[in-house]
């Protein structure tokens, strides 16, 4: 009786471990299918990134901008005089005439 | 006794769960021993495929960073024939979604091939519809597509590809091995289903990025401005480029007609054409600065110096040519100005064919300015030994010699930064990652080269200012910015005849703002404009829009006040009726209190005006607040003493030479802008006796 369930006893170890093995290898199948799909979603997510940039260039399209600008705001381009420089130069001086035109007859 | 049997049982039970164990074992053993190499092999064929990773084509920014061409993965539809159950069937109902026809795709499911195309980089919708369908032995893979988000935006220097992403013009054809990279292949297993399991590494070798001089914005404004050029002039063609003139960096390069390179197989062959690099044509007039420049420099005129167009007809080599007004008495810079061919031939007579051809040849003319571009046309330039007795008569007038749009701007681009021509260019750096790839072959930085003399440049550039001043290009004035420039009306030859084309002209204007320190140089030119063809007509108000919008872009302050201030004045010494040209007085011929004995001259004519009346104010002035300083006379200092001069005065000097002044330009006493530009030139005043002296100010 005594061998009997030492035999028990080993072969139980010995199958034990070849379920092990055996456990180990489709779980290693099983994670590479896993990383095989997050390099795929990973790959995914880069081609969106790239989709989305190509649409802001798109959006961010000079002739696009200008259109709404004119027709849907309404707006148009400033005249030079209209554009003003903030720094001027300090103590200018009068250099040259231009032009002149009579003030109303006396 | 029953003891025995229970133990015969269990024995027989163990016997048969034994061979039953002793047969499995055996199996396998067999199986992994005897066939594990058979099985893996079936296995592996299977499993294993050899894929080929296309590496990311490289994208092309504009000088900030803002993207004009890049690929990104779309969807592509393939089929195995093998596995295509119903091959007519699945025929019609791709045929409807790709728009291939159904023949076709028939022929190609019959194949014996493994792989067949269906449709190649797919929109998305397309894409969808395929798998909706839920065809088997219908896939999909991913493959990078080209698209240009900007349309047509830059056309010609980005270029296009093909289907499999080979560059076809432009950038892309120039750069496209540093752009396409390499591609790799990768070892793959995948289950029944086709799921990856296990993947090779690839080493990935993405193209390089290209980061271009172009500015967005300033190209945007220049084709815009050009294209309304091109509708308001019912011209067939048109070039307009703008450049930094101090590094012969290009800031927009615009071609009309052009193409949307997303359709670039749509496009004629003639909308595809860089006309910038590749259409040659005879300058006209604007040639007229090369023939100005070259005498100068030489030394054998100056701009006061006179000649007689001979009321604007003259016979040279047998040739009688004809200005476009009957000039007489004209000094070189009304020369210029007022755009004489019969003045510009008698200067180059005087220069002479050999040293005319060598100043030609040093702007540039003649051969490819090495601009970054494929397809640029090296000009038309015959060597002087082949020149007839009228080459240099004409020659001098811009005809008799074929240029490109890139080689005039390159050449005007050297007098407006005194006097150094650079090598154009287009690309400003390759990037792979965050790392600057090191510039060979083509991009390599080419040293400047100078062709003229700063003093010359110059003098060059005043009388450039008189052409929009005074001269054929006042429609380049510009609000705010100083300009200098050439208008060009050069006639087309006739291909019928091949004579002069008497009512098709190519129409010009090049030219530079502000004039010290210029910033950009805009070149427009007008192929075959309908009714006015005049280059001072249709091309410089092309120049004057682009230029406003661009230096207002660029921030570049203004050296001409827009908003004059008004004040009250009066006519100093002379009685209103008197005065003559406006332009003949100046701010001494003013004063903001009236002269008393100008009041009482007004009196004695009859006027009845009380004392006081006769000391208000008659005229509202204009007046520019320019802060103009007179530029001292600086002959016999040093060059601290000039430098310390001219910083404390706010003027630009540049200093040509060594050891005391000798000459300057502005001349002493002239009256110039702060930050203005002056040329000193330096020696002794023995050495200098020989050389010409600098240009006065006109």
């Amino acid at each position: 009786m005594k061998n009997l369930w030492r035999t028990v006893a080993l072969g139980s170890i010995v199958a034990a471990f070849f379920m092990l093995y055996i456990f180990q290898h489709f779980r290693c199948i099983d994670l590479s299918f896993q990383l095989e799909d997050l390099k795929g979603q990973q790959a995914k997510a880069s081609a969106l990134n790239s989709e989305l940039k190509l649409e802001i260039a798109g959006l961010r399209d000079p002739m696009r901008i200008e259109a709404i600008a004119r027709r849907r705001l309404g707006l148009t381009e400033p005249l030079p005089s209209q554009v003003q420089e903030y720094d001027q130069p300090d103590g200018a001086e009068v250099a040259a005439v231009r032009y002149s035109r009579p003030n109303s007859a006396p | 006794m029953q003891q025995d049997r229970v133990h015969v049982r269990l024995l027989i039970i163990a016997g048969v769960a034994f061979l039953w164990m002793a047969a499995v074992f055996g199996r396998l053993s067999y199986l992994q021993l005897f066939l594990h190499g058979d099985y893996l092999a079936r296995a592996l064929r299977q499993q294993q495929r050899t894929i080929e990773i296309t590496p990311e084509r490289g994208a092309i920014y504009d000088r900030n960073m803002r993207p004009l061409a890049m690929s990104i993965p779309v969807d592509s539809a393939f089929g195995v024939p093998s596995e295509i159950a119903d091959e007519h069937l699945a025929a019609r109902l791709l045929s409807g979604v790709v728009d291939v026809p159904q023949d076709v795709l028939e022929t190609r499911f019959e194949s014996s091939r493994s792989f067949v195309w269906i449709a190649r980089k797919l929109p998305p919708e397309k894409a969808e519809a395929i798998t909706a369908l839920n065809l088997k032995g219908v896939y999909l893979q991913k493959e990078n597509k080209r698209f240009y988000p900007k349309h047509d935006l830059a056309a010609h220097v980005l270029g296009f590809v093909d289907m499999d992403e080979k560059g076809l013009g432009g950038i892309e054809y120039e750069l496209d091995d540093e752009i396409r990279g390499k591609s790799e292949k990768i070892v793959v297993m995948e289950d029944a289903k086709r799921r990856w399991f296990d993947s090779s590494q690839a080493k990935l070798n993405n193209g390089a990025d290209v980061v271009l001089t172009l500015d967005e914005k300033i190209q945007y404004i220049t084709e815009r401005e050009l294209n309304a050029a091109i509708a308001r002039t019912h011209s067939i063609a048109g070039t307009a480029i703008v450049m930094n003139p101090n590094t012969g960096e290009i800031l927009a390069l615009a071609n009309w007609p052009t193409f949307n390179p997303n359709q670039a197989s749509e496009a004629p062959a003639e909308a595809r054409m860089d006309r910038a690099v590749s259409a040659l044509y005879e300058p006209g007039s604007t040639f007229k600065l090369v023939t100005l420049a070259a005498a100068f420099n030489e030394g054998i005129t100056t701009p006061s110096e006179v000649f007689d167009c001979e009321n604007g007809s003259v016979v040279v080599g047998g040739h009688r040519i004809h200005d476009h007004k009957p000039f007489r008495l004209l000094n070189v810079a009304q020369i210029l100005a007022e755009s004489s061919d019969v003045g510009a031939i008698k200067i180059a007579l005087r220069l002479q064919a050999p040293r005319f051809y060598d100043y030609i040849r040093a702007f540039g003319f003649g051969e490819p300015t090495g601009v970054d571009l494929p397809g640029e046309s090296k000009g038309l330039l015959r060597p002087v030994r082949d020149w007839g007795s009228f080459s240099i008569g004409s020659i001098s007038m811009g005809q008799e010699i074929g240029v490109t749009p890139i080689q005039l701007i390159t050449a005007v681009s050297a007098i407006a930064n005194g006097g150094l021509l650079y090598r154009p260019h287009v690309v400003e750096k390759l990037e792979r990652g965050k790392r600057v790839l090191p510039a060979e072959g083509a991009l390599t930085p080419a040293e400047a080269k100078r062709v003229i003399r700063p003093e010359t440049a110059a003098t060059l550039r005043r009388l450039m200012e008189g052409v929009v001043l005074e001269g054929t290009g006042p429609k380049a004035h510009l609000d705010g910015w100083t300009s200098a420039g050439k208008t060009g009306t050069a006639q087309k030859i006739d291909p019928a005849t091949g004579r002069y084309s008497r009512t098709h002209y190519i129409a010009s204007f090049t030219g530079f703002a502000p004039i010290n320190n210029p910033a950009v140089t805009i070149l427009v030119s007008l192929d075959s404009p309908v009714g006015q063809h005049e280059g001072g007509d249709v091309a410089a108000p092309v120049f004057k829009r682009i230029a406003e919008q661009v230096l207002t872009y660029l921030g570049v302050p203004r050296d001409v006040p827009l908003n004059p201030k008004l004040i009250q004045a009066d006519y100093r010494k002379q009685a209103s009726e008197d005065i003559g040209a406006l332009e003949e007085l100046s701010a001494a011929d003013f004063s903001t209190q009236p002269d008393p004995s100008l009041a009482m001259a007004r009196t004695a004519k009859g006027r009845k005006k009380a004392p006081q009346d006769a000391r208000k104010p008659s005229i509202t002035v204009a007046v520019e607040e320019g802060g103009e300083v007179e530029v001292p006379d600086l002959s016999g200092k040093t060059m601290r003493e000039v430098a310390d001069i001219s910083l404390r005065l706010g003027l630009d000097p540049v200093l040509v030479g060594s050891n005391l002044a000798t000459d300057q330009s502005p001349a002493p006493g002239a009256k110039v802008r702060r930050g203005a530009r002056i040329t000193v030139r330096f020696g002794t005043p023995a050495e200098n006796k020989s050389k010409p002296q600098l240009g006065n100010r006109n």
